[in-house]
């Protein structure tokens, strides 16, 4: 039997659940009910593997979740930058109280979208590091307003899903521009 | 501060500082550049800058990827391996390694390390000169000039030779005020490093042949950054390690701006 890589539609999305759970040998009877193969190319074959190792194949992420996890990241993106917008927003009020509230927030956007760093590419992954390295420890009730306007241009350059050597230059950039360093965590701090 | 108006010249140990010092350290640094109107470092701060952080940064990888990405195999490697004829690599290291996400798991933060010290490899020079740094290349440094390479997926150094080619010689050889340094010089009780210098400058003296020879980039670097600086018409001299600069400054009508270093204070400015 082999193993499909499929891309996500209504009539495979059982087959994918079961591929999910690890239900790899009930798959293979339901895959009579359910054919896959006319969406899907073949990546493997599991039954190639030593008999002891197939019940605990440690399989890639499927399709669907890498979907699932991409789209995350887009919506946590678009999160971010509507926290840094809101927050030029605030200094523009001089709003402290609120800016450092969703600033914490920011922060925590950010968290979650590391968690997820792996739908992304590497390049991106870099960017997001500087921008997560800059906010360490940082005061957001500090930031002046074009500070703000500055670390909003660095956190739009990541809602593109591919970043060039050239952007995270430009990340770093807007960072310092913004008065944070991007090199912030890798500094010794005692 | 009040703008002065002036050329600056950075020391390699500012340059690097800028980059792995602590946020205090680099806030001071920033007020400091934030007064001048024009900031300049030379070819032997750029290949001092590669060869002391980069290098180590070349290190830190290897390491980790040796130890299968572990930030605190690689932490308790630099702290528990390195010999003691290794300090400057020690301490370098650590400041490289003094990363502050104490929540993550330790994968996450060899993670983060890999991509700090891949772009660091990557950009680091480059960065520099964006930052507004002219480099001034008076001294036609082969190793400043050449920097490293990636070759093959690894990254090669400049050695720690000279170069045959390289002009360092003829340029130290046509500074106008090499016999009034060396006067001065005679004047002090100096360092081991300012005693080869006093004795490389008596060398230059008989002509700049040989000059190579003597590895200067590498044995009397505070020398040339010094004279590189005064060819490069920068009024002031900004640095962290200030033993050989505090007697070099004064000698070629240099004011020295001194930085703090993580252990001391300020020491004057």
């Amino acid at each position: 039997m082999s193993i499909y890589k499929t891309s996500i539609t209504m009539e495979t999305g059982t087959a994918i659940r079961q591929l999910a759970s690890s239900d790899i040998t009930s798959l293979a009877d339901e895959s009579q009910d359910v054919d896959i193969s006319s969406v899907a190319e073949p990546i493997g074959d599991y039954t190639a593997l030593p008999t002891h190792k197939q019940g605990v194949f440690r399989r890639e992420a499927t399709v669907y979740e890498q979907n699932h996890d991409f789209r995350k990241v887009r919506n946590l993106t678009s999160k971010a930058v509507e926290l840094a917008s809101s927050m030029c927003e605030f200094s523009a009020e001089e709003a402290c109280y609120d800016r450092a509230i969703v600033g914490n927030e920011l922060i925590a956007t950010l968290k979650l979208l590391w968690i997820l760093r792996k739908a992304r590419s590497r390049q991106w992954q870099k960017g997001l590091n500087f921008v997560q390295s800059a906010l360490v420890d940082f005061a957001f009730e500090k930031l002046s307003s074009e500070s703000c306007k500055h670390l909003l241009n660095a956190i739009k350059l990541l809602e593109s899903s591919e970043l060039e050597n050239e952007d995270i230059l430009e990340i770093k950039r807007e960072l310092k521009l913004a008065s944070l360093d991007p090199w912030n965590a890798i500094s010794s701090h005692e | 501060m009040s703008k002065v108006s002036s050329v600056l010249y950075l020391d390699t140990s500012i340059l690097i500082a800028s980059f792995v010092h602590p946020p205090a350290i680099k806030q001071h640094i920033r007020a400091v550049l934030s007064s001048y109107d024009v900031l300049v470092s030379g070819l032997i701060a750029k290949q001092e800058f590669s060869r002391r952080l980069l290098k180590e940064a070349h290190y830190l990888l290897s390491q980790l990827k040796r130890r299968n990405y572990s930030f605190r195999a690689v932490y308790d490697h630099v702290v528990s391996s390195l010999p003691p004829q290794m300090a400057r690599k020690q301490k370098i290291c650590l400041q490289i390694l003094g990363q502050c996400f104490e929540e993550d798991s330790d994968s996450d933060k060899g993670e983060r390390l890999l991509f700090f010290l891949e772009d660091l490899l990557e950009n680091g020079i480059a960065e520099l000169e964006d930052s507004g740094v002219v480099f001034v290349k008076n001294s036609k440094c082969q190793n400043g000039l050449s920097g490293y390479v990636l070759k093959k997926d690894r990254w090669r150094f400049a050695g720690n030779d000279c170069p045959g080619n390289c002009q360092v010689g003829q340029f130290l050889y046509a500074c106008d005020f090499r016999n009034t340094l060396m006067h001065a010089l005679t004047q002090h009780e100096l360092t081991s490093e300012l005693q080869k210098s006093l004795k490389f400058l008596g060398q230059l003296n008989e002509g700049c042949s040989n000059a190579i020879d003597f590895n200067p980039c590498l044995t009397v670097g505070d020398l040339i950054i010094a004279m590189e600086c005064k060819v490069a018409g920068a009024e002031d001299f900004f640095t962290q390690n200030f033993k050989e600069s505090r007697i070099l400054c004064p000698a070629l009508g240099l004011r020295l701006i001194t930085c703090p270093t993580n252990q001391d204070k300020v020491v004057g400015e």
